[in-house]
C-alpha cells in the first residue's frame, strides 16, 4: 500500500515542505530503500526505524518497502526523518491512512523512544502557518516548543515518549483527540517559560563618560567602540549592553527562537538579547555562517542583540571586512554550490581595542613602550572600511582605586545617598528606562518608516530626520575645519546628536547636543 | 611633489652661509617652497629615532608650547618618528619648519602619515635636498644628509636615540661645527635612552641637558625679557567650569571622571563643555585624550 506524510527540509531559516511517500509491495525481493537525495543521516535512519518498529513490537513487514523524500531533487538532511518513516511503514502496512494535516517529526532511539531533535520549534512554527491539526515530537521537544509564546495557536501541540504509545493512538484514532493518552498536550503548556529574566550584569564603577556612550549606543543602535589600557573594564561594559537594550518585542523573541532552533540551541533560559563575544581565532566560517551543514555564524546568534569582539585590532582583517555586509544589510547571504542562503544579523557591534601593542599609550601613568610605527600599524586595522561604520569611539580610562571606592558608596550607615547627577549610571535601571524612553521618543518621529533607530539612518534619511538649526549648522562647519573630519565624520556627528537630543526629549538637535557628539568623534592621530 | 623646484647654487646670494661653512659644502640645493627660510637666524634642529616612542611626544609637546612664542625656525629630516612630529608640531603650532630629505628633490613619498605633512610643508615650510629628480635614498645619503641639518641649526636638539642612531651623527657634526647640542635626558634602562646617555657622556663643552625649553631657547641667543605668555590672554572670558576645565587639562592627566565625579557634573556636561573649549582653540583632543594648545 501507499501512503504519504507530510514534512520539511530546510533551506537556511526557511522550512521547504517535503512529502514522505511509502510504498510497501508484495513484488520483488525484501528491501528497504529510501531515495530522494537523503544524507547520510536519512540514510541511517532505515536501521533505527527498524530496529525501534521491532522492538516496539510491531510488525515490520518482510516485503519491498520504498521511501521516496519528494521533491527529490533537494537534498535532505537530519534525524527527524525517523518518526514519519516509522508511522508510514506501520500505516502502509496496516492499510490505513496516516492521519491528514498531521506532522510526525522526531528521532527514534533503537529502543523505540522519541529522541529530542534541533528545529522543532521552526517546524512547529510552520505547521501553525499553515493550519496543521497537529503536529507530534518527543516530550522534550513539546517543553521546549513550550518555551516559546506560540500556544495559541490552532495547531495541537502532542508529545509521545515512545513510537508503541504513538502507533496505539493512530490505530485509535485518537490523535487529535484531546482523550488521547499522548504525554504532553497543548493544554499542558505552562505559560511562557519565556522571554527569561535577563540576569543583571555587573555594573562598572566609574567610567561615567564610557557609561554614558553605552547609553548612546544602546538608545540609537550605534556602533561603538571602546579603547583603553588593559583592565579598566572595557568587558564589562560591553557586557552592560544587552542590559540596558529595551525589552525585547515579540517579533524579536520570534526571531531569536527561530536561530537558536535551527542551530540546536535549547530556547529555555537563551530567549533574551544575545551578547555574543567569539574569540578573534574565530574562522569565518565561524563568524559569518556556512559550513557543511550550513550552521549560522557569531553574526547571526547575535541577531537582535550584541556583537562584542574584544581585541579588536587582533581579528584578522579578513574577518573585519566580511562584517560590512552583515552591518550594512542586517543579513548576511551565504552561497555555496548547493545554493544560497539568508540568515538575519542585525546586531550592534561593540568593539573594544587596546590603544597600541602594550596597552599603556596615552595612559598618565604607564609609560608607553611602543613606537609610532608600531602603534599606527596596529591602529590601520580601525582605519579600514570597517570603522566606517562605527558612529561612537569612547575612551575607557583607568580608575584610582580610592576613585572607585568612592564610587562604590552608594549605602552609606544603611542609607541611600541621595541620587546625583553622576550616580545615575551606577544603576543599570536608570539606564533602560531612559533608553526605552529615547527609542519610544525616536519611534514617534519615524513614524510608518520601517527604521528602528537612529543608527540605521542612510544618508537621505538623515536630511529628512534630522534637521539642523543655522547655529548648529555653524558650529558643525567650523568643527569640521577644525578637526579635520570627514564627510563620513560629519554625518556621524548629526546621527549621534539626533539620539542625544531623544535622550532629552528634545525635538531639534541643540547646540548643546552636538557638543557633546564631537567628542565620540574617530580620533586616531597620535 | 608639484611645486616647483628652485636650484640655488654656491655662488647664488641666496645660498646659506652656514653650509659655506662645512668641509663639504653641497655645489647646489634643491628646494621647494619658502626659500626665504634657509637664511632664518633662529634656527633648531631636531633630531631623534625612528621608533620613537609616546615619551618624545610628551617632551616635545612640552617644548613646542613655549617655543610658540618666539620667532623660530625648525628644521628636522622628514623621517618617521621624531622628525615627523617635529615638523607635525610645527605646523600645530604655527612655527616656519624646513625639511631636510635625503632622497632627490621629486622622490614621491608613500604612506598616510606622510601625505598631511608633505602637503603642509609645501604649503608653509620647505623642502631641502641636494639631489635632483627622483633620486631615491640610500644609507649613505642620510648621512650627507645629516651634515646639511647640522649645519643649517643653531642649536641642535636630540630627543631620543638608540645606540647606533643616524641622530648621533649629526650631533657629532653639530659639535665639530661647534653648535650647541641638547640631549633630552631618558630612562637610563631603555634602548631609546642608549645614544643620548653616549653624548652626555662625551664631557664636551657645547652638550647641555635639555630639559626645559628656556634653556633651549637662551642658547639660541633669546633673553629672558623677552619670554611673554599669551597664555593668560587666551584664556579671558572663559566661564568659571571651562577656566578649571583648562586649568586641570593644562597640569596633564585629566579624566573626564574624575572630574565629574569631584564637581558633581554629569560627564554630558563636560563633554559638552571640552568640545566648546576646542572649539575656540583653546584644547585639543588626540587619541581621546585632552592637551592644551
Amino acid at each position: 500500500m501507499y501512503v504519504k506524510i507530510p514534512l520539511l527540509t530546510f533551506k537556511g531559516l526557511v522550512p521547504i515542505p517535503v512529502t514522505v511517500e511509502i510504498n510497501i509491495s508484495n513484488r520483488g525481493l525484501p528491501c528497504f530503500d529510501i531515495v530522494g537525495l537523503p544524507g547520510k543521516s536519512v540514510e541511517e535512519s532505515k536501521q533505527r526505524v527498524k530496529t525501534a518498529l521491532i522492538n516496539s513490537n510491531i510488525d515490520f513487514p518482510n516485503k519491498k518497502i520504498v521511501i521516496n523524500l519528494a521533491p527529490a531533487d533537494v537534498a535532505k538532511d537530519g534525524s527527524y526523518y525517523d518518526l514519519a518513516v516509522a508511522v508510514g511503514i506501520y500505516c502502509a502496512n496496516e492499510g490505513i491512512n496516516p492521519p491528514a494535516n498531521v506532522m510526525f517529526f522526531g528521532e527514534l532511539s533503537i529502543d523505540g523512544t522519541i529522541n529530542k531533535v534541533k528545529r522543532g520549534y521552526l517546524s512547529y512554527l510552520y505547521c501553525c502557518q499553515n493550519e496543521f491539526k497537529a503536529f507530534v515530537t518527543s516530550t522534550e521537544d513539546c517543553l521546549e516548543i513550550g518555551c516559546s509564546d506560540n500556544s495559541k495557536s490552532e495547531t495541537l501541540l502532542a508529545g509521545y515518549k515512545t513510537l508503541a504509545n504513538l502507533i496505539v493512538n493512530i490505530k485509535a484514532q485518537t490523535i487529535l483527540k484531546s482523550n488521547n493518552n499522548s504525554e504532553f498536550k497543548t493544554h499542558e503548556l505552562k505559560p511562557q517559560i519565556a522571554i527569561s529574566n535577563e540576569n543583571t550584569p555587573e555594573i562598572v564603577i566609574g567610567q561615567e563618560q564610557a557609561k554614558r556612550a553605552l547609553l548612546i549606543a544602546a538608545a540609537g543602535k550605534h556602533n561603538l567602540l571602546i579603547t583603553g589600557p588593559p583592565g579598566t573594564g572595557k568587558t564589562l561594559l560591553a557586557k552592560m549592553i544587552p542590559a540596558i537594550m529595551p525589552p525585547l518585542t515579540k517579533k524579536e523573541s520570534l526571531e531569536i527562537a527561530q536561530i537558536l532552533s535551527y542551530k540546536g540551541l535549547s530556547l529555555a533560559g537563551n530567549l533574551k538579547r544575545p551578547f555574543r563575544s567569539p574569540h578573534h581565532t574565530t574562522s569565518i566560517v565561524g563568524m559569518i555562517g556556512g559550513g557543511v551543514s550550513l550552521t549560522p555564524g557569531e553574526v547571526t546568534l547575535a541577531h537582535n542583540g550584541v556583537l562584542f569582539m574584544d581585541e579588536f585590532c587582533e581579528f584578522p582583517r579578513n574577518i573585519l571586512e566580511s562584517l560590512r555586509q552583515p552591518l550594512q544589510d542586517g543579513y548576511v547571504r551565504i552561497s555555496r554550490a548547493a545554493g544560497s542562503y539568508e540568515f538575519p544579523s542585525r546586531f550592534l557591534l561593540v568593539a573594544a581595542s587596546n590603544p597600541c601593542p602594550c596597552g599603556y599609550y596615552g595612559d598618565p601613568k604607564v609609560t608607553c613602550k611602543c613606537n609610532e610605527n608600531k602603534i599606527k600599524n596596529y591602529r590601520l586595522k580601525l582605519s579600514g572600511p570597517i570603522s566606517d561604520r562605527i558612529d561612537l569611539h569612547v575612551i575607557g580610562s583607568r580608575q584610582d582605586a580610592n576613585k572607585i571606592s568612592a564610587g562604590l558608596n552608594t549605602r552609606q550607615n544603611g542609607k541611600d545617598i541621595p541620587q546625583t547627577e553622576v550616580s545615575f549610571y551606577n544603576e543599570i535601571e536608570n539606564m533602560k528606562k531612559s533608553v526605552v524612553l529615547a527609542r519610544d521618543f525616536a519611534q514617534s518621529r519615524f513614524k510608518d518608516a520601517k527604521i528602528a533607530a537612529n543608527g540605521d539612518l542612510q544618508t537621505t534619511e538623515i536630511k529628512k530626520y534630522c534637521r539642523l538649526s543655522s547655529e548648529c549648522n555653524k558650529i558643525l562647519n567650523s568643527a569640521a575645519n577644525l578637526m579635520n573630519m570627514s564627510t563620513r565624520g560629519y554625518i556621524k556627528t548629526i546621527k549621534i546628536s539626533r539620539t542625544i537630543a531623544d535622550l532629552e526629549m528634545s525635538q531639534e538637535i541643540k547646540a548643546q547636543h552636538l557638543a557633546e557628539a564631537l567628542q565620540y568623534r574617530a580620533n586616531r592621530e597620535i | 611633489m608639484q611645486a616647483k623646484t628652485i636650484i640655488i647654487r654656491q655662488n647664488s646670494s641666496e645660498y646659506p652661509k652656514k653650509l659655506a661653512k662645512l668641509k663639504d659644502p653641497p655645489k647646489q640645493i634643491y628646494c621647494k617652497g619658502n626659500t626665504t627660510l634657509l637664511n632664518s637666524k633662529k634656527i633648531i634642529g631636531i633630531v631623534g629615532s625612528r621608533h620613537a616612542s609616546y615619551y618624545s611626544n610628551k617632551v616635545l609637546s612640552y617644548f613646542f608650547k613655549t617655543f610658540q612664542n618666539y620667532p623660530i625656525v625648525t628644521v628636522s629630516g622628514f623621517m618617521v618618528g621624531v622628525d615627523l612630529m617635529c615638523h607635525r608640531f610645527s605646523f600645530d603650532f604655527k612655527i616656519p619648519t624646513l625639511a631636510v630629505i635625503a632622497c632627490g628633490i621629486d622622490y614621491r613619498f608613500t604612506g598616510d602619515y606622510f601625505d598631511q605633512s608633505q602637503k603642509l610643508l609645501l604649503e608653509k615650510g620647505l623642502f631641502v635636498s641636494e639631489t635632483p629628480d627622483t633620486t631615491p635614498a640610500q644609507k649613505f645619503s642620510f648621512v650627507k644628509r645629516n651634515r646639511i641639518v647640522a649645519a643649517l641649526c643653531d642649536v641642535l636638539l636630540v630627543v631620543e636615540a638608540g645606540e647606533n642612531s643616524g641622530s648621533l651623527i649629526t650631533a657629532s657634526l653639530a659639535l665639530d661645527l661647534n653648535k650647541p647640542v641638547g640631549v633630552v635626558p631618558g630612562d637610563i634602562f631603555r634602548d631609546l635612552s642608549l645614544g643620548l646617555n653616549k653624548l652626555l657622556d662625551l664631557d664636551n663643552q657645547n652638550i647641555f641637558s635639555a630639559v626645559s625649553a628656556k634653556l633651549i631657547l637662551k642658547k639660541l641667543g633669546f633673553k629672558d625679557s623677552i619670554i611673554e605668555d599669551n597664555k593668560s590672554v587666551k584664556s579671558k572670558n572663559l566661564d568659571p567650569v571651562q577656566q578649571r576645565l583648562l586649568e586641570e587639562v593644562k597640569n596633564g592627566a585629566f579624566d573626564i571622571n574624575i572630574f565629574s565625579r569631584k564637581t558633581n557634573q554629569n560627564v554630558q556636561f563636560i563633554g559638552q563643555q571640552l568640545s566648546m573649549m576646542e572649539l575656540r582653540n583653546l584644547i585639543v583632543m588626540r587619541g581621546g585624550r585632552y592637551y592644551v594648545r
